[in-house]
Formats: structure tokens, sequence, C-alpha cells
């Protein structure tokens, strides 16, 4: 049983092959941001261009031939929507040549099982930080199987708000860990915190931390702003946690990278003795192994996809796929 | 002056105990020390949420809605009555004038000026009076905003059924000064993109 999962949301085109739950391969490329951040189109002609590289190479590193898989998945979304089409192109492209059934995986539930999946955890609340997105999440049955979204943000991701504020101060390269390095020995300033239960919002933080580069240094903004936002996350994380009871915490996603995040979340798990798992960086990556290893649980419980349901959807919410594993 | 303190619950960023003072039962609400976020922040939030939420209680029980009695504050520790009875989210079915005592109480706090911040079933207490006790200020504030009000609203109505909400908002809309207002941005909130599926979502989830 081996599917092959290709991932095109933003800007990593990834490729990886599960075979019953083992990751055999996790192939990628990603297109280089610049100052001016990712242009849909720019990107999207990348994907093209890669994308029969990045196949190969999963299958060369897995041992296998399209021969050997059973099964193929691809991002539906959510994400840029010309990028999002060169996956599901690439996706519908193998089904038809190799015959084989073709499953549309929703993105953010796929950051969240494979994390689920490597840690163990059976039953956690899962906190997923990326560009686009900031949900704190928990698997319940009802009135189906899914994801419910118990917090997440009002405007931006966590991911926006750090790589926005990146290209304003001119750091290069213009994301998150640029910020993380230069946060560094930072002075704390006090800026905006906006938490609302168990939701949260990060624009007021952004335009604050930008209007202060006229006169604060980078680094006190950097690290104020990030350490803000990353203290509104895990008071918002424990509320979920607390009121669900739930005793494991994992975090996924871009943002899960980062050293600073992962100390406070773990620490506040501490306090309360849940246990915190964060998975391997190349998975908080966005990479296909994650649209594999979906791919193949739906196709393991009986999910066959077909060529008219393989759409891509750029707003594709977590909390409406119904989870058949 | 103060024995037997017991601690009742561990919430996200204080830990209620439940003690005696000169023989009244009484609740101590104190917020903890969070080592691994900065200092400053976490010392500002422990000041200025003690300090919000002692306001909005005086406040709020000035303009007649039910809540716990505070008794006194000083940095991170109030100290209140104990509210009688349960949650609503430990309570079975909740009756319709209770529904309709939510829905009023909220748009007295918001006539006042008060924002709750959390106002869901697990910050209201019922007791054998069947009068709603309304708990937890911590993330309240004071503002006169039609979208924090209208964002408390959003709260209570994801917390609720749909047809114990239309119970409660008819009593809000009632009570209020400017309900119709809040009403229209409730709706705006909702209709923001990323929340569409959400609301969807939750309706299914209430059938």
């Amino acid at each position: 049983m081996a599917v092959i999962g290709i991932e095109s949301s933003a800007h990593t085109f990834g490729v990886g092959i599960s075979d019953n739950g083992k990751i055999l391969a996790n192939s990628k490329m990603m297109y280089k941001i610049t100052d001016k951040g990712m242009i849909p189109s720019k990107v999207a002609d990348f994907h093209t261009k890669n994308s029969g590289r990045v196949i190969r190479s999963a299958l060369e590193s897995a041992g296998l031939s399209m021969r050997d898989i059973d099964a193929i998945s691809y991002t539906k979304g959510p994400g840029i929507g010309a990028c999002l089409r060169i996956g599901q192109i690439a996706a519908r492209s193998l089904s038809v040549a190799y015959n084989l059934p073709i499953l549309p995986v929703n993105h953010a539930l796929a950051h969240l099982e494979i994390t689920r999946h490597i840690s163990g955890a059976k039953d956690p609340i899962g906190l997923y930080v990326s560009g686009g997105n900031s949900q704190i999440l928990g698997i319940i049955d009802e009135p189906y199987k899914h994801y419910h979204v118990y917090g997440e943000t009002f405007d931006i991701g966590v991911g926006n708000m750090l790589d926005v504020f990146a290209r304003a101060a001119k750091l290069k390269p213009a994301w998150g860990s640029t910020v993380a390095k230069t946060a560094l020995g930072g002075r704390y300033i006090h800026m905006p915190y906006t938490v609302k239960g168990m939701d949260f919002t990060f624009t007021g933080l952004l335009t604050n931390a930008i209007r202060l580069l006229d006169t604060e240094s980078v680094k006190d903004i950097a690290f104020s702003m990030q350490d803000t936002a990353f203290a509104m996350l895990a008071e918002a994380t424990e509320r979920v946690l607390l009121l669900t009871k739930r005793r494991d915490l994992i975090l996924c996603g871009g943002v899960a990278q980062s050293d600073r995040l992962r100390y406070i979340l773990n620490e506040m798990c501490g306090v309360h003795r849940i246990h915190f798992h964060a998975a391997p960086n190349e998975y908080n990556a966005d990479n296909g192994a994650m649209i594999a290893l979906v791919g193949e649980k739906m196709f393991l419980s009986g999910e066959r996809g077909g060529l008219a349901g393989a759409s891509t959807e750029q707003h594709y919410r977590v909390d409406g796929v119904r989870i058949s594993w | 002056m103060v024995r037997g303190m017991r601690k009742i619950s561990e919430g996200a960023e204080a830990d209620i105990f439940e003690s005696d003072i000169f023989g009244i039962r009484c609740i101590l609400k104190y917020r903890r020390r969070k080592p691994y976020i900065a200092s400053e922040l976490d010392e500002w939030l422990r000041r200025q949420r003690t300090r919000s939420e002692a306001r909005s209680m005086g406040i709020a029980s000035s303009s007649g809605v039910n809540v716990p009695k505070l008794l006194f504050v000083n940095k991170g520790s109030i100290w209140m009555g104990r509210a009688d009875g349960v949650t609503l989210n430990e309570y079975g079915h909740i009756g319709n004038t209770v529904l309709s005592k939510i829905g009023s109480s909220l748009a007295k706090l918001h006539n006042t000026g008060v924002i709750h911040g959390d106002f869901t079933k697990a910050n209201i207490m019922l007791g054998r009076d069947g009068n709603p006790c309304i708990i937890d200020f911590g993330l309240s504030s004071q503002s006169t905003s039609i979208e924090e009000k209208a964002l408390d609203l959003l709260l209570l109505k994801r917390s609720l059924s749909n047809s114990e909400f239309a119970i409660s908002i008819s009593s809000y809309m009632r009570d209020s000064d400017n309900g119709d207002e809040i009403a229209k941005r409730l709706k705006e909130i909702e209709m923001r993109g990323r929340y569409q599926n959400r609301s969807i979502a939750m309706k299914e989830e209430q059938v």
C-alpha cells in the first residue's frame, strides 16, 4: 500500500510517499522568497517547471516506480489558488495516466495529522500556526468526526504577521526565523495584547510594531512583537486545554519551527502536567509527506475519490472535513 | 484571619481558591506568574487584568447585574463572595427564563460600557434561586465600541444552541440601548470570509 502526495499550497512544491504510515520519501523544492513576498503567478511558474523533477526524486528515494503506487493525494486547500492548481493538475495527470484513485487533502488537517501520527497522542489539542492560519483545534465526534476549531485568529495568521514585519524592517531573508534571530537579546516594549477568550488578533500588534520602526531598535521591536504574539497564543491554547481537559498538546505548521514558541508552550504545559509534542521541522515546513499520509488514511478507510471531486479551494476550512479514519 | 485555603479550579491565567475570612465563605482569584513569557508583559497583564476585572465587577454590580460581591483587591489577587450553584456548561436543559435573564444581563453590562470579553456558558453560574450570576470578568474591559459588544454576543451565540440564543438575543434587544446596531454588526462579523464555514459547521453541530 503506497500513496504519493503532492503539496503546492504556497512556495513549496513537495512530494511525499507513505507506505502503511511509514514515510518513504519527502522531496521538495522551495521558491526563493524575495523582499516582495510571494507573487502567485511566479510561484506557480516555479512549481510547473519543477513538478516533474520533485515527483521523480520522491519515487527514487522511496525506491519505487509509479507502478507500485496505489493512490494519489494532493492539497485541495487552503492556499494560494494559482499554486494549488499546479499540484492539482499534476495529481490529475498522474491519476489519468496510471488509472489511480485521486484524493483531495486539506492542508491544515495534514499538518495536524502527521504531527498527531508521530507524537502518538490519541486525543490531543492541536495548535496550528502558519503564514495563513493560526488555529487551536481538537477532534470531536459530533455531528461527524472532524477537527473542531476552538479558537483562531480573527484577522491574519501569526506567520503572516512575522513575514510582513520582516519585510517592513528590511530583514533578509524576510521571514519568521530572521525575526527570531533579530529578537535575541531584545528589550521589552509594551505592545497591544489581544486575546478574546480562545480567539486572538494580530493586526494591531503588527501595525504598532511597524510604526515603532521609526523610533525604536529593530531588535527590541522584534523581541517584543514576537513575545507578545507567542504569549497570546499560549494563553488561548492554555484556555482550550483546560476547558477540554485534554492531556496532550501538538504544535504544527510553519511557525512551529520557532524555538521560542516551543519553549513557551512546553513551559505552559508543564504547569498543568500536560504533554507537549512538536513534529520534526521537515514536517512543520510545508511538505508532501503529510499529504501522502492523510491520503493513505483516507484510502484505507474506503475513500476512493475521483476526477470529478478533484478540485481546489483557496479557503478550504479544516472544520468542514469529515474524518473517516 | 484567612483559614483553610483550598484550590477549586485552575484557569488559563488564574487559580481560584476557596477560603474563609472572618467566617465568610469567599473566593480568592490569584493570577499566577508566568515565568516563561517576558517578565514585564507578565507583570502588566496581571496588574492590568486584576484592576480591570475589579472595576468591571463594581460597575456591573451597581447597574443591577448579578455578579459575585467584591471584597478586596491587591496586585494579582481579588477576594470576592462565593456565587452559588454550577456553571451553565455543566447544566442540562436551560430554561427560557434563565436564557432571557442572560440576554438582559449582557444588555445591562453593555449599556454601562462593560465588555465581558469571555461571555460563554462556562462563565455563567446558576444557583437554586434561578438567577444567573455572571462570573469571571478576567478578560473584561470598559468600552463603548459596537464591535466589542457584538463580539461578546458572538461568543454567547457560539456557546448556545440556535434556539437558546434566539431567546437570549430577544431580551438583549429589548434591554439594550442600541441593540439594532450591535445585532447588525454581529451579522457583519459572521459574514467576514474566514468565518462563513465555521458558522455553518457550528449550525450543523447544533442540529
